[in-house]
């Protein structure tokens, strides 16, 4: 039996869809079979960040339905013959689709495949709801921004009130030079505020734009930061113990760190 | 020595925009997370000093709140700098 993961925020933009797409590659690359799943109905762009956006024929609405079997519109990767997309539906609403129907659709995912990846909507409504139904864990996805960081916190929130457990936190597009200046939440600042396991940091990278521009998952890659750090994190869900990049300032040991120390600085 | 880290002190920048936000999100989760609003905390916190006066002197400028959640729970932390007990608990006869 697969295991369930559902990728979540609250906040919209923090880069949801581009790690579902980048865990299911790096899972796939490491041999399992996965499924990432597009649960934003009506929005979709899991597709689009795969490159898989031609070959859609089914979705998941079309599979609720009845109108075509679950393997018929399972998306086969182009590049990986492991790596499957279930696509959402794009003309249609987060309406489409009831829990019940989602729960039936995990189950029967679980059965064929070593992990199923949910990219849940923006939001806490139906669609992020839907999204979250038939996971056994949740990942959470935030930016060091107050707004996201705080969409994290409710979005945690409910996910421990649905029986989802304490998520994992991915904090994606650190920028070391900001934190360093004092000028971004610090990794260790988000968890302070948000107290729950760390999966990972991913460091802004501008190949993440290459690669989504491409439709050709960063991890593919092996000379980016970004990358390396999504595999660090695949590597952690496999349970490896993979210590994280060490983003936040250097300590303050030498003699110029401890003067800008004295002066304010950190 | 002191008194140069005294000195520096004086050149000590003034706060960082990212020790701004962790306040600000402090500040923002306690309600969301109690899912009080600004008034109905104020209004807690006022009644809880209320009682505790009858009781026990304290720092009426360090009162402070925390609202953490642990494991799926979440927990209230009031702490109360505690500087001895009153003169005379006149509401007891």
């Amino acid at each position: 039996m697969g295991e369930v993961y559902v990728i979540t925020s609250g906040k919209g933009g923090v880069g949801k869809t581009t790690v579902t797409a980048n865990l299911g590659v790096g899972l796939a690359l490491r041999g399992a079979k996965v499924v990432t799943v597009d649960a934003d109905i009506g929005l979709r762009n899991l597709d689009v960040v795969l490159g898989l956006e031609n070959r859609i024929v089914f979705n998941i609405v079309d599979v609720v339905e009845g109108s075509c079997r679950l393997e018929q519109a399972l998306v086969r990767d182009k590049r990986l013959e492991n790596l499957f997309l279930l696509p959402a539906a794009q003309t249609r609403t987060k309406e489409a689709i009831t829990s019940e129907q989602m729960l039936e659709v995990c189950s029967k995912l679980r059965k064929i495949f070593d992990y199923v990846l949910i990219d849940s909507p923006a939001g806490i409504e139906t669609g992020f709801r839907n999204a979250a139904i038939g996971a056994d864990k949740a990942i959470v996805v935030t930016t060091p921004e107050v707004s996201a960081v705080r969409d994290a916190d409710r979005i945690i929130g409910l996910l421990e009130a649905m029986g989802k457990g304490v998520p994992q936190l991915i904090i994606n597009r650190i920028r070391l030079d900001m934190v360093e200046k004092g000028d971004m939440l610090s990794v260790r600042d988000v968890l302070d505020i948000l107290a729950v396991p760390l999966l990972g940091i991913i460091p802004d990278d501008e190949e993440v734009i290459v690669a989504t521009n491409k439709g050709e998952p960063v991890i593919f890659r092996d000379d980016s930061d970004a990358s390396r750090a999504f595999k660090n994190i695949v590597a952690r869900l496999q349970g490896e113990d993979v210590p994280i990049i060490e983003l936040s300032p250097r300590k303050n040991t030498g003699f110029w760190s401890k003067l800008r120390q004295l002066f304010g600085g950190r | 020595m002191i008194k140069l880290l005294s000195l520096f002190k004086l050149f000590k920048k003034k706060e960082s925009s990212s020790q701004i936000a962790k306040s600000r999100l402090e500040i923002m989760l306690k309600h969301d997370r109690m899912e009080l609003t600004k008034d109905d905390m104020l209004e807690m916190m006022d009644r809880i000093l209320m009682v505790l006066k009858d009781y026990v002197n304290y720092d009426k400028d360090r009162v402070q709140m925390k609202v953490k959640r642990e494991n799926g729970e979440t927990f209230l932390f009031i702490s109360v700098p505690v500087i001895g007990r009153p003169a005379s608990r006149d509401w007891e006869r």
